[in-house]
């Protein structure tokens, strides 16, 4: 019987039920910020002055945030005044915002180093903001070492300094004959900064020691693994260009090789030292090209303009496509075209960033207009536009009926580079 | 709609939902903390969001519609979390958690469907709703809440052999 799934799950489940009835009262008419999990000491920000100024500001200017970016504003203010944050390390966070229309709650966190940074919250209600931190009143060692058991802003500093570095010689190097192709001394060297770091969010290239494997039997290994996993002729491999990085990647040495035909990766091998265990060893497919791959498929979005994608994500919604994915739309008649998007994204990350036209004139840019479902409880139509280099990645989301600035951030890779 | 309507409309919906839509995201989060937030949440952004509900759907359609949408992001936080290698697979909590002394078959083998499958099924057995209306409530349409609900139903006959639903 169709109900006996129901029966089993209900009977199950009798024990649970919901009670938080109170605290749904208590965000509604903001009676109370209510019990949280982390410790927090607060002081209260005298704002006043800083939002009045804001206010007073932001009429006098052509672009329109919405409440809830508003709220974002204000809470990097108020972690600038109190914690001297910038908005560079501002954009490394994690940002939860919670917002209604009496009460707005901004969690910041940095998963990869949590334990340590602990967690940043700004609270807004009735025209007060509130900022803490859950190690408000706990010592930390303010010459920046990364040694310390907590990491205030002169760690953070630290940290984003060591990987913009180590993104800065990567970009230039890529600009010159490409990072890829650079021997693992050159790659362990741009990264030795790094080791300053208790632990690293992904990997750091290091040298070899003599208990690892020599990076030549490390390179015979691997291609004994690819002509015994594909069953291939030795001869095939002939020619083949080999890649190789050594790295430190949760705890583990590992040789990280990539074989090449012509310029274009065949296989890739990793492969433990100094044991010698192969982790990994696959094959790069490019029939993708035909047979329409997830990365090809954002590849050929990209290069579309805004009605062949609208278009060909009509298509995909007809076919059963998830409209989560498939959200490219034309915009309305009634809202703003694609140039005036385009003009309030640039004077939005001028004033936000102080990123000039000029600047942004180099970067790749990526325009959409979509079906929003993220930011919205109920699905609408936004112009995303996006600027993006090896450094930066400037992002801004616009309500498509009146330009409403709705998000606003640069996402500007420094974590996980390399 | 005044406060005191929009109040009264609330306090009406929590008393009449609450327990299906705890258990239905419970059913889709596997953790009781994390369903109890996406409940909450789920009233708060229909409270103010009502003038936006325009009763195209029944009002049970439309919340759970919310309440899917808050369990996605709340779950997809909790990947992002798991991809920084700061939460171990453990606390993600796609196990259900379960009462040792209850049979657990069914609820692991609904909890265990991929989420997309998993969302139709608990819409479809658990909240006994039209695939029509399931479409409403996903966004999707109708051939895909019906091809979704037949290979969730597929899965289930597999882990489920000695369960007996006759469908309608």
């Amino acid at each position: 019987m169709k109900n006996k799934l129901k029966e089993a799950l209900d009977q199950h489940l009798d024990d649970l039920d919901w009670h938080g009835e109170s605290k749904v009262w208590s965000r509604i008419r903001g009676e109370q910020f209510g019990k949280h999990r982390l410790r927090y000491r607060s002081l209260i920000i005298a704002l006043a002055i800083l939002m009045v100024l804001s206010i007073s500001a932001f009429a006098a200017h052509m672009l329109h945030y919405s409440s809830r970016q508003n709220a974002r504003i204000q809470a990097h203010t108020a972690l600038n005044v109190k914690y001297g944050m910038t908005e560079e390390l501002i954009s490394l966070f994690d940002e939860t915002i919670t917002f209604n229309h009496t009460l707005w709650e901004v969690d910041y966190e940095l998963p990869a180093y949590g334990d340590k940074v602990g967690v940043y919250r700004v609270a807004g209600m009735n025209g007060m903001v509130e900022a803490s931190w859950s190690y408000d009143g706990e010592e930390y060692d303010p010459s920046g070492d990364l040694s310390s058991a907590i990491w205030g802003v002169p760690q953070l500093e630290r940290m984003r300094l060591l990987y913009k570095t180590r993104s800065v010689a990567i970009a230039q190097w890529d600009a010159l004959s490409g990072y890829a192709a650079l021997s693992i001394e050159q790659k362990a060297a741009i990264d030795a900064p790094l080791l300053e770091l208790p632990y690293s969010v992904d990997y750091i290239h290091i040298m070899p020691v003599d208990e690892d494997i020599q990076p030549d039997l490390a390179e015979m290994l691997a291609k004994q693994e690819i002509l015994h996993r594909f069953s291939l002729d030795e001869s095939t491999l002939e020619g083949y260009v080999c890649d190789i990085s050594f790295v430190l990647a949760n705890g583990e040495r590992q040789y990280r090789l990539v074989f090449q035909a012509n310029g274009i990766p065949q296989y890739s091998v990793c492969l433990l030292s100094p044991g010698g265990q192969i982790l990994e060893c696959s094959q790069f497919d490019f029939q993708g090209q035909e047979s329409a791959g997830e990365d090809e498929e954002e590849l050929e979005d990209r290069a579309l303009s805004i009605e062949e994608r609208a278009a060909y994500h009509e298509r995909m919604r007809q076919n059963g496509g998830d409209v989560r994915q498939w959200n490219s739309v034309l915009p309305d008649s009634g809202d703003i075209c694609e140039l005036e998007a385009t003009g309030i994204a640039q004077a939005a990350f001028l004033e936000r960033f102080g990123v000039t036209e000029d600047k942004l004139s180099v970067m790749e840019k990526e325009i959409y207009c979509q079906i929003d479902y993220e930011l919205f409880d109920i699905p609408t139509r936004v112009w995303s536009i996006r600027y993006v280099d090896n450094m930066d990645d400037y992002q801004v989301t616009l309500r498509a009926v009146d330009g409403t600035i709705e998000y606003i951030s640069n996402q500007g890779g420094i974590l996980g580079v390399g | 709609m005044t406060v005191t309507e929009r109040e009264a409309w609330l306090s009406r919906v929590m008393t009449e939902y609450r327990t299906c839509l705890m258990r239905m995201s419970y059913l889709y989060l596997g953790d009781v903390a994390l369903a109890e937030d996406a409940v909450q949440e789920t009233f708060i952004k229909a409270f103010y969001h009502l003038d936006t509900f325009r009763g195209e759907s029944d009002e049970k359609t439309w919340l759970m519609r919310i309440a899917i949408n808050t369990c996605i992001s709340i779950n997809r936080k909790n990947w992002m979390r798991l991809l920084r290698h700061t939460v171990s697979l453990d606390s993600v909590g796609n196990a259900c958690i379960t009462d040792p002394y209850k049979d657990d078959t069914v609820i692991n083998a609904v909890c265990n469907l991929p989420n997309k499958l998993k969302q139709v099924v608990l819409l479809y057995y658990y909240q006994e709703m039209s695939v029509a209306e399931i479409a409403d409530a996903l966004g999707i349409p109708v051939p895909t809440a019906q091809s979704r609900l037949t290979r969730g139903r597929d899965k289930l006959r597999v882990v489920l052999k000695e369960w007996y639903f006759d469908e309608e």
